[in-house]
């Protein structure tokens, strides 16, 4: 037979490989980060499947919805914010058909150098820092260790370390987007817990009604 | 296919929310003590099939299966769904607690609506009326996705981006081939009548489900074309998918245990 149950189950498969070629944007779900780093905010937006959300407009506001401002992302779903406020910064980008993007950054995460934020400590260091001339020397200790660093280095450290750390901050919005095996197995678990007790309860209602 | 949190307008999360509700108090008080292992399997089987991103290309496109559903379950497919999506929501941040409402009115009431256009045809003693219905409900369903599709493809054409356009049109004639085989295997008598019927029942509850969600977000302020056309062509290969699944399940049922279906009220 022409049409027989064999080609049936082969259509199914090579219609699924087909159309497992093409990739789109309207994936599932919206993942999408910020990490503040200094005075700016990077963020990223994208979908769970790793397209990322280009050229896309993203408003900032504050906790009371007034707008700060806006920006976009770029061809990597990457987008740059300078804060100027000492506020919460709430991020939103609407991805259309229902998806959208909200990033919150909360004041404290930012520097307090900011408008808003407690000053009372910064200009001071900056002002010993400067007065050294981009050099910093902790002689105080004790055992008379000197430790010098000037000020490239300084910066090229912190560089450093931001990056990392902001691997690392991306390697944890993925762990968090993860989906494992557990949470599905207690999921099911779950549902069958609620309608079993339901059966029951609902078995006993039934029968003392009857009787 | 799920909205997530703060995309929809309270009026619409209100309506949802209350839609919902009346439609699960409904279907509880229909519901009796011997159909909730049923009602139980088949919500354990929506949340799973909703999770798994079957590698179909359009990852949003995860099956769904709420023809599948309203066909087994009928008005009890309210609560198995809202235990499903709640569940979803709070295990892996699908769709949200606000928009639980809308989004078990948005799969559940296409799953009530196959429910009474598709069973009857599954169970009927007069096979000769249940093709005829079959063959003309084929006919109005084909042309209308095929009509949609197309007029949603020139929508494309204006906004002038090329890769969906050929991602909207591979899926369209995809969707027809499919449909198209569909009705061939009908015809040789591969499969039967009942099983046509979970076919059609498995695409239609799909293309009431996008539908549906365009018109919630188009009532929440969306233009109603962008919405549609996002969320209906996105939706096209998920309903070829789902009617071949939904048909072979059927057929199975029919053949194997026909009671799991006649057994609804």
């Amino acid at each position: 037979m022409l049409f027989g149950k064999l080609k049936f189950a082969t259509l199914l498969f090579v219609s699924s490989l087909v159309l497992g070629f093409y990739s789109n944007a309207w994936a599932h779900k919206v993942i999408s980060a910020a990490y503040p780093d200094g005075d700016l905010i990077e963020g990223e937006i994208g979908f769970s499947n790793g397209d990322m959300a280009k050229n896309l407009l993203v408003e900032v506001f504050d906790s009371e919805d007034n707008k700060l401002g806006e920006t976009t992302t770029d061809e990597e779903g990457f987008f740059v914010f300078t804060a100027t406020k000492k506020v919460d910064h709430i991020f939103r980008a609407n991805l259309s058909a229902g998806h959208v993007a909200t990033l919150t950054v909360t004041a404290d995460e930012l520097p307090d150098d900011l408008e808003g934020g407690s000053v009372a400590s910064t200009p001071s260091s900056q002002e010993a820092v400067s007065s050294e001339e981009g050099v910093v020397t902790q002689s105080n200790l004790s055992d008379t260790k000197l430790v010098m660093i000037d000020q490239a280095g300084l910066e090229k450290l912190v560089s450093k370390t931001s990056k990392e750390v902001r691997s690392l901050r991306k390697e944890l919005a993925q762990y968090k987007e993860e989906r494992r095996m557990q949470d599905i197995l207690g999921g099911i678990g779950y549902i069958l817990g609620i309608f079993g007790i339901a059966s029951f309860l609902l078995g006993r209602f039934k029968t003392t009604k009857g009787v | 296919m799920h909205i997530v949190d703060g995309a929809l307008s309270n009026p619409v999360l209100i309506g949802g929310g209350a839609i919902a509700a009346a439609g699960v108090a409904y279907s509880l008080k229909k519901l009796e003590p011997e159909d909730l292992p049923r009602v139980g399997v088949l919500s354990a089987v929506f949340f799973v099939v909703s999770l798994i991103h079957v590698p179909l290309g359009f990852s949003s496109v995860h099956l769904i299966l709420n023809g599948l559903l309203g066909i087994i379950l009928g008005w009890t497919a309210f609560p198995a769904l809202v235990v499903a999506l709640l569940l979803q929501a709070v295990f892996f941040g699908f769709g949200g607690l606000t928009v639980l409402g809308v989004n078990t009115v948005n799969i559940a009431f296409p799953a009530v609506m196959v429910f009474f256009i598709c069973r009857w045809g599954i169970t009927a003693q007069q096979q000769n009326l249940a093709k005829l219905v079959a063959d003309m409900l084929f006919a109005i369903f084909f042309l209308l996705s095929i009509w949609a599709g197309v007029s949603l493809y020139d929508a494309y054409q204006v906004e002038g981006a090329t890769w969906r356009v050929s991602v909207n049109s591979i899926s369209l004639a995809l969707f027809a081939l499919v449909m198209i085989y569909g009705y061939v295997l009908y015809r040789r008598k591969t499969l039967s009548v009942a099983g046509f019927w979970g076919f059609l029942g498995g695409s239609l509850s799909i293309f009431f489900t996008a539908v549906m969600v365009a018109i919630s977000l188009a009532l929440s302020g969306d233009e109603f074309a962008k919405a549609a056309e996002f969320v209906i062509v996105a939706h096209f290969p998920i309903m070829a998918v789902e009617g071949i699944l939904t048909a072979a399940t059927i057929q199975l049922i029919t053949k194997v245990k026909p009671e799991l279906i006649n057994a609804v009220r």
